[in-house]
């Protein structure tokens, strides 16, 4: 009974907006399309961007602004998932959020390391919000990464990142990255933990895969990219337990050649993402398999927090699909010219 | 209000739009939006010609002060001020120019810098001491000189600390971990360990250790003797750092007692600098002249002339009443004026929205009105004035001004009423009832409820005709249900239903019906009617079909609501019999039991059930028929409201 107050609310409003979700014929109408004016045309007049994209002038809008609208619709629909929520399940969806935020902050730790201009920074940033629990334009002021890291003190994420302050280079950077997505698992978990048991569960299950496929993300890119040692890499793991067991990350780590690798996946659901060797490939196959594994929860339909959560990445992906189809778009356009 | 266009040069700009700020009189709206709406239009003549020739060039005024990193000192320092017990006093002066508050903070701010990294130091020096002391505790039972196990040939001694969830990663690892790691003490998140690596493949070990995100605590080398030795030296050490940082720590508060002053001033300089800067980005600007455009109340015309007065005519300003303006995008927003006893009630208006520029405020007759049902349904002396206590202490004791100045009339308004009803606390033998005792009539209250109820909605009525001529609509303010039709309408019902009643017939019942039906029919053919008197070419805008089915529910709906309506008015008779019945209840409640302890406890009990219950479900009840019987006659709420950029100096 409990859980259906908790949760009947917030389920019904998110079936009736996956209903408006883009269907698969509009995303076929949407790579055919030219360019990035008739794709804008397409979801003004034919799916519920409609309403977010009513004042906007078809001619005028480009490619920044347009992710920028897309990203602000998105944060104005995931605030309001908050007001459904009071106690320890408001906490988990705000925290939820700082998964993007941390997509952020490594948007400005990489763009001051590289020197990029206070611009072309705020231009990358995607998701300023009220959710922030960091001050961008403070971080954006500042002249490199050290200060950065200094101003984050008292934030959840300085102590995860006060080793690297005295020494940063390029593969700190990555190190830096793997430490922050740590901190987001870290901060969930605890999270989780909060909740009653079957919640919990339903968390896990959503939270587990995703460390899942980051971890296979980070191996994969560390063995072949960076050629980091496999002590090392393990690390890097967000260790979870949720289809890979500690052995079988440990082998992962310490596996020979992608040969080795892809065996040791291969009875695992995520063996299809690794079939081809080629990292857009693998990019691509691991936003498919995360959409039809949120799908798939979604279509369950239970009463409880896996419905928001699952609903909360799906439409990011949504998201995303239009941004690489428009960036697609941008690309092929420049080859013809 | 009034919209002001404001000219001027440059380099007066800053100072103007500080001043304004202070002065706290004007809204800016976006300057560029009102040139290009031809609002302002400045005149052609000669003294104008610069400022005209530079319209050509005009572009949105870019705001390029940077004090993104000056605010986070700032805030800082005002956190660090809060440490210290200080009494807060309004600043005396501003620092007006930028510059001049940057340099001034950048001093006090570097003072401050150095001793709180003095302190921070110390403190880090202090936590890798107690570390050590920790690891030596480990080794305390080792008779063996540190410096030999430090120094050992082919071993390095490790002593680092790590999260709690890298060391489990450490430990599922530790098979390829050439180290012997042995963990000395566990502390909420973190673990501190000590490691003995072989020197042949200490770098190796030090990699992982690093990626492991290990801080390493330096083993001090500077001791000689064994762990237990050295873990009394450290400890003293410990305590010696410890005075060291208490005594930089008092450095640093009579350096904030002595500056606190100059801090106040800085936040507040750079608050004025935020505000500003909030006009600013709403103006345009050519290279020599600014355009700034604003809302300015009339009320507050005066106190903006005198501070332009200080800038010797250099400044142009083009005043225009919200009538003479073209541009109807830019709404006017709506400022209230209410003298201090109807001001409470404005946040009862507010929660349903701001009254739209032009429309009559509705504050004064909901205060007045929501007072008398209030007090018609709960009259009572006692509980009345418990209720002025609570509204008194809410407003002057926990800060709730608006609740508790509600709270404060409504009470006044139930002891008034108590007194007419002859009540205190639900005792009807204390007084007489001056004008009627509610139980022993009850037909008589009923009426009475609404009768009233009806005078109000009369008012209403005369409310929202009045409101719809001022937004020169027709066809709902004269054809429209709540317009001038739905009125006589409602005048003739009263009249049938009051000559009915006394037996009095004025007029015979055919006229009657023949007046209802033209009224019924003016408002089922408002929107032609208004049509034709407007002299429009359609008669219909949606089309006729669909207008008609529409128009005709809404002559049945007419029907209905006004008599529900009316007859909604009766729960305040029906709550005021309610307040005597929920008495009598406890009363004789208190009169079965045979303690005269327990029947006093009972009483009371019963008053503060019936002032919390009864008192919220009267309140609800109340608003219920402002919001709902009332306002949806006459208020359509919606405006926005008046925000003046203001610099609050506390």
């Amino acid at each position: 009974m409990g859980s259906i107050v908790k949760f009947a609310a917030v389920n019904s409003k998110i079936k009736a907006i996956i209903g408006k979700s883009i269907s698969r014929e509009q995303y076929f109408k949407l790579q055919k399309c030219k360019d990035i004016k008739s794709i804008v045309k397409i979801l003004k007049d034919e799916t519920n961007y409609k309403k977010i994209l009513e004042h906007c002038i078809i001619e005028k809008v480009n490619r920044v602004n347009l992710e920028m609208i897309l990203h602000k619709n998105y944060i104005s629909i995931y605030s309001k998932f908050i007001n459904y929520f009071n106690g320890e399940y408001r906490k988990l969806i705000k925290i939820l959020f700082i998964r993007w935020e941390i997509e952020d902050l490594k948007v400005i730790i990489r763009g001051k390391y590289l020197g990029d201009s206070k611009r072309q920074i705020e231009n990358k940033i995607a998701f300023r919000s009220s959710l922030n629990t960091i001050n961008y334009d403070y971080l954006i002021a500042l002249k490199n990464v050290e200060d950065i890291i200094d101003a984050l003190k008292g934030s959840i994420y300085y102590n995860s990142l006060k080793i690297f302050i005295k020494d940063i280079g390029g593969k700190n950077l990555f190190r830096i990255e793997t430490e922050l997505d740590f901190v987001y698992f870290m901060s969930i978990r605890k999270k989780l933990n909060h909740l009653d048991n079957e919640n919990k569960e339903v968390g896990y299950r959503i939270t587990g895969m995703e460390a899942d496929l980051l971890n296979l993300g980070w191996i994969y890119r560390g063995k072949t990219f960076y050629k980091i040692p496999p002590e090392e890499l393990f690390n890097y793991i967000i260790y979870n337990g949720f289809k890979f067991s500690k052995r079988k990350l440990i082998k992962l780590c310490y596996a020979n050649d992608m040969v080795e690798f892809y065996n040791l996946i291969e009875k695992t659901p995520y063996a299809y993402i690794y079939e081809n060797d080629d990292l857009a490939c693998i990019e691509k196959r691991e936003r498919e398999f995360q959409k039809k594994y949120y799908k798939k929860i979604l279509r369950e339909n239970r009463n409880d927090i896996s419905m928001v959560m699952s609903y909360i990445m799906f439409y990011m992906i949504e998201v995303r699909d239009i941004i690489s189809i428009i960036e697609q778009k941008k690309y092929t356009g420049g080859i013809s010219k | 209000m009034n919209m002001v266009n404001i000219v001027g040069i440059i380099p007066d700009f800053d100072r103007l739009t500080k001043m304004l700020a202070i002065d706290g009189c004007m809204q800016p709206v976006n300057a560029l939006q009102e040139i290009n709406s031809s609002n302002f239009a400045l005149k052609t003549s000669e003294d104008n010609i610069e400022m005209l020739k530079n319209l050509n060039y005009i572009k949105p005024y870019l705001y390029e002060n940077d004090y993104n990193t000056s605010l986070k000192h700032v805030e800082e320092l005002v956190g660090a001020l809060k440490t210290i017990d200080i009494r807060v006093s309004p600043p005396k002066e501003i620092i007006f120019d930028f510059d001049d508050s940057e340099k001034e903070l950048s001093f006090v701010y570097n003072k401050y810098a150095v001793l709180n990294k003095q302190i921070e130091e110390s403190e880090k020096g202090e936590q890798s001491l107690k570390n050590t002391f920790v690891a030596l505790e480990f080794l305390k039972n080792v008779s063996i000189p540190l410096e030999e196990i430090i120094n050992m040939k082919n071993f390095k001694l490790g002593l680092y600390k790590v999260s709690e969830e890298n060391m489990v990663k450490l430990k599922a690892n530790y098979e390829n971990i050439s180290s012997i790691i042995e963990s000395v003490y566990r502390e909420k998140g973190f673990v501190i360990f000590i490691s003995y690596t072989p020197i042949l493949l200490l770098t190796e070990t030090e990699r992982i250790f690093k990626s492991a995100n290990c801080e390493n605590i330096q083993v001090p080398k500077h001791y000689i003797g064994t762990a237990k030795d050295i873990a009394a030296s450290v400890h003293d050490e410990i305590n010696v750092m410890k005075q060291s940082t208490w005594k930089v720590r008092i450095e640093l508060n009579v350096f904030l007692r002595e500056n606190h002053k100059i801090i106040e001033k800085i936040e507040s300089s750079y608050e004025l600098e935020q505000k500003s800067a909030e006009i600013k980005k709403s103006a345009a600007c050519t290279n020599e002249f600014f355009y700034l455009s604003g809302w300015i109340p009339k009320s507050f015309m005066e106190s903006f002339n005198k501070l332009l007065l200080s800038f010797d005519n250099r400044i142009l300003i083009i005043t225009k009443d919200t009538n003479e303006r073209n541009n109807k995008a830019i709404i006017p927003p709506t400022m209230f004026i209410n003298n201090n006893i109807f001001k409470p009630f404005e946040s009862m208006v507010l929660m349903y929205g701001v009254p739209s520029y032009g429309e009559i405020d509705p504050t004064m007759f909901l205060a007045i009105t929501y007072t008398m049902m209030f007090g018609a349904m709960f009259g009572d002396v006692g509980q009345g004035l418990v209720l002025v206590l609570a509204g008194f202490l809410l407003k002057n004791k926990w800060g709730r001004i608006n609740l508790g100045g509600v709270f404060e009339i409504l009470g006044l308004s139930s002891i008034v009423f108590g007194f007419l009803y002859g009540s205190v606390f639900g005792s009807e033998y204390v007084i007489n009832a001056i004008l009627i005792r509610p139980m022993e009539h009850i037909n008589d209250i009923l009426i009475a409820a609404i009768v009233f109820g009806c005078g109000f909605l009369i008012l209403g009525f005369i409310l929202g005709i009045i409101n719809s001529i001022r937004k020169k609509d027709i066809e709902q303010g004269v054809f429209g249900k709540e317009g001038i039709a739905g009125f006589m309408f409602y005048i003739g019902v009263l009249i049938l239903i009051v000559s009915l009643v006394s037996k009095n017939p004025l007029l015979p019942i055919a006229v009657w019906m023949i007046y209802f039906i033209f009224f019924l029919l003016l408002i089922l053919l408002k929107q032609p009617l208004a049509n034709i008197l407007l002299g429009k070419d359609i008669l219909f805008e949606d089309g006729a079909k669909d207008y008609f089915v529409e128009a005709s529910f809404e002559v049945i709906e007419t029907l209905l609501s006004m008599f529900s309506n009316t007859i909604s008015f009766i729960r305040v008779g029906a709550f005021a019999l309610n307040h005597v019945g929920l008495f009598v209840a406890f009363s004789a409640m208190a009169s079965m039991t045979k303690s005269g302890f327990a029947s006093v406890m009972i009483l009371i009990l019963g008053n503060i059930i019936i002032i919390c219950l009864e008192g919220l479900i009267v309140f609800i009840q109340g608003l219920r028929l402002q919001y709902y019987e009332l306002f949806s006659k006459y208020y359509e709420g919606g405006g926005v409201t008046f925000k003046p950029v203001r610099i609050r100096l506390k």
